[in-house]
């Protein structure tokens, strides 16, 4: 204690002779759109609309904030379409924040155009995706390893067959859902927000010399009353590329050492990206594992 | 009619010490030369009966009468003017600024460090390298770093030679101070361009110091006591005028304080400069010189606590040695041949209960060199060479046990192996009553690594067109390659910056530069005017990929970007070496941009140090027989920045909650504020004693406390907002030493 207080007596001393900091005047922050999107089945798209903000404020000071924080970001007026060779399909709100749309995409190899004039900031935005082919999962083996009474691991096989005729991009992930009931369905999966994130890797194939894309991996922590969600998404190399930046950046020890990132987007004078990948879905059930 | 051929060494009468770069010439003709870094010269001249002068700035100037034929191994003592602080008595022909302003060399400052010691800096401890950045064309990095940034170049294109061997690292305490004594030095010279065909390896600037030799004739010892760090420097013959030594050390106490207090700050950093010098004959000369000093940071719990389990500890450091032997081979034809070795690691261990770490990154090189230089005669010198380096690489060698080592894996870690070759030849051509001067040559470089072999032609090119007896018009055009790089952070300043060699994939960086300038001479003020302006221009520059993570992270090269870059701009000198009052004014504008596809959206960026304005005031004055005053006014545009500047929201991969990610600006788009700062030094002279003699230096640095900004941070602003601010690092620092003399 009587160390630490010579220490806090000379710091203090020593940091008393720190000079005032001068002020400086940045541009004003202007708020941009912020896009998110995703297909589910059966080719419907969603598309979430959120506001930045700039640093000057509490949750930016605060490096961000909580879902209220989040939910008085969210975009509740906006006109969003998405038009395509087939014609322009305009999305309606699910609900602040979430627009829907209410025709299917049209099949892989079409070109989307996402336009959303913000209502609220009348700011326009524009981004294109091309829907990439599906591309399913071929193998999905898991065994289950019973270390402990309450303690399980699994191990996953997965497989794909990839297309070798181009590069290729992939996101792999595992999700977990404890329920006491099975849940097959991807819209229920997702309820209430009682899933987690169990698996994750970006593939890109030109690391891969064989037509079948291969993964073993081992889930920890898994319960027997979990269910799991294998999803596989053919992506876009500008896609990817966002994905990894998320990776990168992600942690302590990363926002303390790594470079800055601005993260790459598609998004016309905005921030996130506009996806149209689809992805291909396996589902099982931990409890017909311990059968 | 006949020719004079005289050759030999210029030395101080009565330490013995060789002085580099005095001038030898013949006043009525002009033509002459000035001795090389080991002191010898060799000079041709097509007349019968010649007066020859030689001197040195500080010294009483020789003449003497040199009648038909040649004089060789001839040993010229000149007596030293003054011992007055600061002051330097109007009485030599010729300084050094104004050789170099007669030769072709521009681009170039020579600075010997006598000259330095009133100039104020941090606590009181004057710092060649701090000097050297008040100079135009040289950048600072940050507040109090040691970082140079030459002409727009990055801070790992400076290669810094110590008497010949190259020093990696050349700052303590995250580069506050730098490694250089200054009593153990001699004399530095800074090229920034037009670079000598013996020099490359770098792009942009080459530092060569070299080291005091040692009194051949008596003991001797100076040295200084200071708030942050105490020196000695002992030096006296081993056998009386033939052969001396030199020793200094340099050591900080805080940590004795800390101790002696009770209370604990493990930290401190050590110099030890070393240099033995036997003249074997005449023609024959040894030099053995060595440089070992360290950062430690050693941390145990257990000196406070019985039975803790946790320690920490941390050493950074360099090791140089150089072995060298002069030779005569004739009256007309010098060669040095050198060995050097040079290391430079760093040690990170750590300990807490059953886990330990042991981290650790080093070079070392091995190298040898021969440097031959012929004085055909007046019109014509010629210098050749080759020389060999293999740098060993061992980046990031790990070892951890216990539970960390599911975080931190043992890692044996690379062993990298280069090759790094070289060959010069260089031509002076001064033709007798003409203006034009012409120094011509190349360089052949090569770097062989794996399987992979680079190389090849750098053409050197300075010349000078006299417009009168005292003023000038000079240009130059030098090519340069470097064969390794720098692995640092940006965001965070540690100090565990790699040095890591060009691969089959990273190329070497390659830079072309172009220098015009006009040069004025004031004959009897012994003041110097000049104007330079440069471009340079820049190939496969190393920088990271967004989101780089660098730390204990061995594949550098996939966070690899090659690019380009280019810099230009303006400098400014005033210089005035003689007199009560002396000192120099320097301003610099100059632009750096940088291009890389992969960074900023594809968009041009300026470089982090690209500062337009750079201006500094250095002026000693003398202001009585006990006092005199040293000060430093500099004013610089800020660096460059890439704040955040907002944060969006996103969906988490597992869709349970949200990502905050944060929002830059384009990449150093943001100039941080300007900066000026002054610093003071007064000098006591204390009363003489026999043998004894002492100063006192009270100083002060940045005496009206204004910031320098060194990042760009949101604070709140006390009325409920927030705003950004920018944060200095040091205020008003009052500072006091006592140097002595003995």
């Amino acid at each position: 204690m009587k160390i630490l207080f010579k220490i806090l007596c000379v710091a203090i001393i020593l940091w008393s002779c720190r000079p005032e900091p001068l002020d400086v005047k940045l541009d004003e922050y202007e708020p941009q759109v912020v896009v998110s999107s995703q297909v589910i089945p059966n080719y419907l798209m969603v598309v979430g609309l959120t506001r930045s903000f700039t640093i000057l404020s509490s949750a930016g000071f605060n490096g961000g904030g909580g879902n209220a924080t989040f939910e008085n970001l969210l975009i509740d007026s906006a006109l969003v379409t998405i038009s395509s060779l087939n014609g322009t399909d305009t999305l309606f709100k699910l609900s602040s924040g979430l627009f829907v749309s209410l025709k299917e995409l049209a099949m892989p190899g079409g070109v989307y155009n996402l336009k959303v004039v913000d209502y609220g900031t009348g700011k326009t935005i524009s981004a294109n995706s091309t829907m990439l082919q599906n591309v399913p999962l071929d193998t999905v083996i898991p065994s289950l390893n019973l270390e402990e009474e309450e303690d399980t691991s699994i191990n996953l096989m997965i497989s794909f067959i990839d297309p070798k005729e181009i590069e290729n991009f992939y996101v792999l992930s595992v999700y977990s859902r404890n329920s006491n009931t099975t849940v097959l369905d991807i819209n229920l999966f997702f309820e209430n927000g009682s899933n987690k994130l169990e698996y994750q890797e970006l593939i890109e194939d030109r690391n891969s010399d064989s037509d079948t894309i291969k993964r073993v991996f081992t889930l920890k922590n898994v319960k027997t009353s979990d269910s799991l969600m294998v999803s596989l998404s053919n992506i876009s190399e500008g896609y990817y590329s966002f994905l990894k930046s998320r990776e990168r950046s992600g942690g302590f020890l990363s926002e303390l050492t790594n470079e800055p990132i601005n993260y790459p987007t598609n998004i016309n004078s905005g921030y996130g990206y506009f996806n149209t990948h689809n992805p291909s879905f396996r589902f099982f059930d931990l409890k017909f594992l311990l059968d | 009619m006949g020719q004079i051929t005289l050759d030999g060494t210029v030395k101080d009468a009565i330490s013995g010490e060789r002085l580099l770069f005095a001038s030898v010439f013949n006043e009525a003709s002009g033509v002459g030369t000035v001795t090389n870094e080991y002191g010898y010269f060799s000079l041709t001249l097509p007349l019968d009966t010649v007066e020859i002068t030689i001197n040195y700035l500080g010294y009483q100037p020789k003449v003497i009468l040199i009648h038909k034929g040649n004089v060789n191994d001839v040993e010229f003592n000149l007596q030293q003017e003054s011992n007055e602080v600061g002051v330097v008595v109007i009485n030599v022909k010729r300084t050094p600024q104004e050789e170099l302003h007669k030769s072709t060399q521009m681009s170039a400052i020579q600075i010997p460090v006598k000259d330095i010691r009133n100039i104020p800096s941090i606590g009181g401890e004057t710092d060649v390298i701090k000097v050297i950045q008040l100079m135009p064309g040289v950048q600072k990095g940050g507040e109090g770093g040691t970082g140079m940034y030459v002409r727009g170049g990055d801070v790992d294109q400076n290669l810094v030679l110590l008497d010949e061997a190259p020093v990696y690292n050349i700052g303590h305490l995250f580069g506050f101070f730098s490694v250089f004594n200054q009593d153990a030095i001699k004399d530095m010279t800074l090229y920034k361009g037009a670079f000598p065909s013996k020099y490359g390896g770098r792009l942009s600037s080459i530092l060569d110091i070299r080291m005091n030799e040692g009194n051949v004739t008596e003991f001797h010892g100076k040295g200084g006591v200071g708030l942050l760090s105490s020196r000695l420097m002992l030096e006296g013959p081993i056998k009386k005028d033939k052969g001396s030594f030199m020793i200094a050390g340099r050591r900080t106490y805080i940590d004795q304080v800390f101790k002696w207090i009770g209370s604990l700050m493990p930290y401190y950093f050590y110099d030890i400069n070393a240099k033995l010098n036997y003249e074997i004959n005449s023609k024959n000369h040894l030099y053995i010189s060595t440089y070992v000093g360290d950062d430690l940071l050693r941390f145990d719990q257990s000196e406070l606590e019985e039975d803790a389990l946790f320690n920490f500890g941390f050493t950074l450091g360099n090791v140089t040695g150089t072995a060298r032997w002069n030779r005569v081979i004739n009256d007309r034809l010098f060669v040095n041949y050198s060995l050097i070795y040079t290391n430079f690691d760093y040690n990170i261990t750590g300990k807490f209960e059953d886990n330990s770490l042991f981290i650790s990154s080093s070079i070392n090189d091995y190298g040898t060199k021969a440097d031959f230089e012929f004085f055909k005669n007046s019109k014509h010198k010629l210098k050749y060479g080759a020389l060999a380096v293999f740098h060993q690489f061992r980046p990031n060698i790990i070892n951890s046990q216990g539970d960390v080592e599911e975080f931190v894996s043992t890692d044996r870690g690379d062993f990298l192996g280069t090759l790094e070759t070289g060959a010069y030849f260089q031509h002076i051509y001064s033709p007798d009553s003409s203006k034009w001067d012409f120094r011509t040559g190349f360089r052949l470089s090569g770097a062989n690594v794996k399987e992979k072999n680079y190389g090849g032609i750098e053409p050197r090119l300075s010349v000078k067109y006299d417009l009168d007896s005292n003023s000038n018009l000079k240009f130059s055009y030098s090519m340069m390659r470097q064969y390794m790089h720098l692995v640092s952070s940006s965001t965070v300043a540690l100090p565990t910056d790699l040095w890591y060699p060009v691969t089959n994939s990273v190329k070497p960086q390659v830079s072309h530069q172009a220098a015009a300038g006009y040069s004025y001479f004031h004959p009897k003020l012994k003041t110097q005017f000049s104007v330079e302006t440069y471009y340079k221009y820049m190939t496969n520059l190393t920088e990271y990929k967004e989101g780089a993570n660098l730390l204990l992270n061995d594949d550098f090269e996939s966070e690899l970007l090659q690019g380009n870059g280019d810099s230009y701009g303006l400098e400014f000198l005033i210089k005035k070496d003689l007199g009560h009052w002396n000192g120099w004014i320097g301003y610099t504008l100059s632009w750096s941009k940088r291009y890389f596809d992969a960074l900023n959206g594809g968009d041009p960026f300026f470089a982090k140090y690209d500062r337009r304005h750079n201006l500094s005031v250095v002026q000693n004055l003398k202001l009585s027989k006990t006092w005199s005053f040293g000060g430093v006014w500099t004013f610089s545009s800020g660096a460059r920045f890439t704040p955040q500047t907002g944060l969006f929201g996103m969906p988490n991969a597992g869709l349970t909650g949200v990502d905050w990610i944060p929002v830059y600006s384009k990449r150093n788009s943001v100039s941080m504020s300007s900066s000026h700062r002054l610093d003071v030094n007064f000098v006591w002279k204390s009363k003489d004693l026999e043998k004894f003699r002492g100063e006192w230096h009270f100083g002060a640095y940045n005496v009206y406390n204004r910031a320098t900004p060194w990042r760009i941070e949101v604070e709140e602003d006390g009325n409920g907002g927030f705003k950004y601010v920018q944060p200095g690092l040091f205020g008003f620092i009052p500072s006091v030493a006592y140097n002595f003399e003995f």
